[in-house]
């Protein structure tokens, strides 16, 4: 998480190579889309929350499925791919009482994925404002 | 100098949407017409004018992206934008140009945009045999039906009609499929939803055209195109 020679280094839980590839240096975009995501983000979750409330299978996979796309621009691999999991159980399961332990992981998992967005956007603002 | 191509965004994620369009900037290449949220809206603008290109989520709200290549009534070339790998054999059905998943880098951008050319018919490449008849299933049977006696085929969603001068003939199929058997030379779409046997039209009025006395609509999007075929003195 450190800056090395004047390059940025995002933080660990962050697919690195993937962001360096998908940004190409453009740290000021970097950090709009983090915040665009950070935005975006608490739709999907209430829809994914409401749809899990009400038992319907296919809202919920529509809306992990959402969250999972947001959370691929930011590089968080980990919530990524349990949002895929729960989207792939969906394909299957008739009911949303099957996705208790799934669901139970990924909200334990929401909090730390947003800190580090937040801090992410901060640090990218920084970094980007002294480099100009 | 490359002309531009003319391009829409179909994405309901702003995030991804804005990605998209800022690649279509940064590429020089593409003139971002429009970004649209949902299939409805995208298919409105669509009926007033074509695009090049389409750059088309699958999943979003009203209706998927396949659904929207169902409707079209002219041949974009389409890049398929999502983040669902399952799509793919889906998009190979639809001869969509390319498949991005999503996130993707500007690098796997540019090389889907490098394979959508502009629409240019090569001057030595013989034209396309068309035959003089089709076969479709009704009812459990092959029907023959000779193009010549097809007055004009109106889409009706999943199903299409086919009005001949003593019969209709209803068909599961697309408009588009359509597009690519019939010959062009004889056959025009003049609306969303319907295609004429240009040989068949009587008159035309405003936006109307009269065959044997029955009446098919031309749409705003395909008017100027009409009027260029009818050999108007």
């Amino acid at each position: 998480m450190k800056q090395q020679n004047g390059t940025f280094q995002f933080h660990e839980s962050l697919n690195a190579d993937f962001l360096n590839d998908l940004f190409v240096g453009d740290l000021g975009y970097a950090a709009e889309v983090f915040n665009d995501v950070v935005i975006e983000l608490p739709q999907y979750w209430s829809d994914m929350e409401t749809a899990y409330g009400e038992n319907n299978v296919a809202d919920l996979q529509a809306a992990a499925h959402k969250c999972k796309t947001l959370y691929a621009y930011v590089g968080l691999s980990i919530i990524r791919d349990r949002l895929q999991v729960i989207e792939t159980l969906c394909n299957s399961a008739t009911d949303t009482a099957t996705l208790v332990e799934e669901m139970k992981e990924l909200r334990l998992q929401r909090p730390e994925a947003e800190r580090i967005i937040l801090d992410e956007i901060k640090r990218l603002k920084n970094f980007h404002e002294k480099q100009a | 100098m490359k002309n531009k191509l003319s391009c829409i965004i179909v994405e309901d994620l702003p995030t991804a949407a804005n990605f998209l369009n800022r690649f279509c900037s940064q590429s020089g290449l593409l003139d971002v017409a429009g970004i649209f949220p949902d299939v409805t809206s995208a298919l409105r603008f669509l009926d007033e004018r074509t695009v090049d290109l389409i750059f088309l989520d699958v999943e979003m709200p009203g209706g998927t992206g396949f659904e929207l290549m169902d409707k079209l009534t002219f041949s974009p070339k389409v890049i398929l934008t999502t983040s669902k790998t399952e799509y793919a054999y889906n998009a190979f059905e639809y001869y969509v140009t390319d498949f991005l998943k999503k996130p993707f880098t500007y690098k796997r951008f540019l090389e889907a945009v490098e394979k959508v050319s502009p629409p240019a018919p090569e001057p030595s490449a013989p034209a396309p045999a068309y035959k003089d008849h089709l076969f479709i299933k009704v009812d459990q049977k092959l029907v023959k039906l000779a193009s010549e006696d097809i007055l004009y085929i109106e889409s009706m969603g999943d199903y299409v009609r086919f009005v001949t001068p003593l019969k209709k003939f209803t068909n599961l199929n697309t408009m588009k499929n359509l597009e690519e058997r019939l010959d062009p030379q004889v056959f025009i779409k003049v609306h969303r939803s319907y295609i004429v046997n240009i040989n068949k039209i009587d008159d035309l009025q405003g936006n109307i055209i009269y065959i044997q006395k029955q009446e098919v609509p031309i749409g705003k999007a395909h008017r100027e195109q009409v009027m260029q075929r009818l050999n108007i003195i």
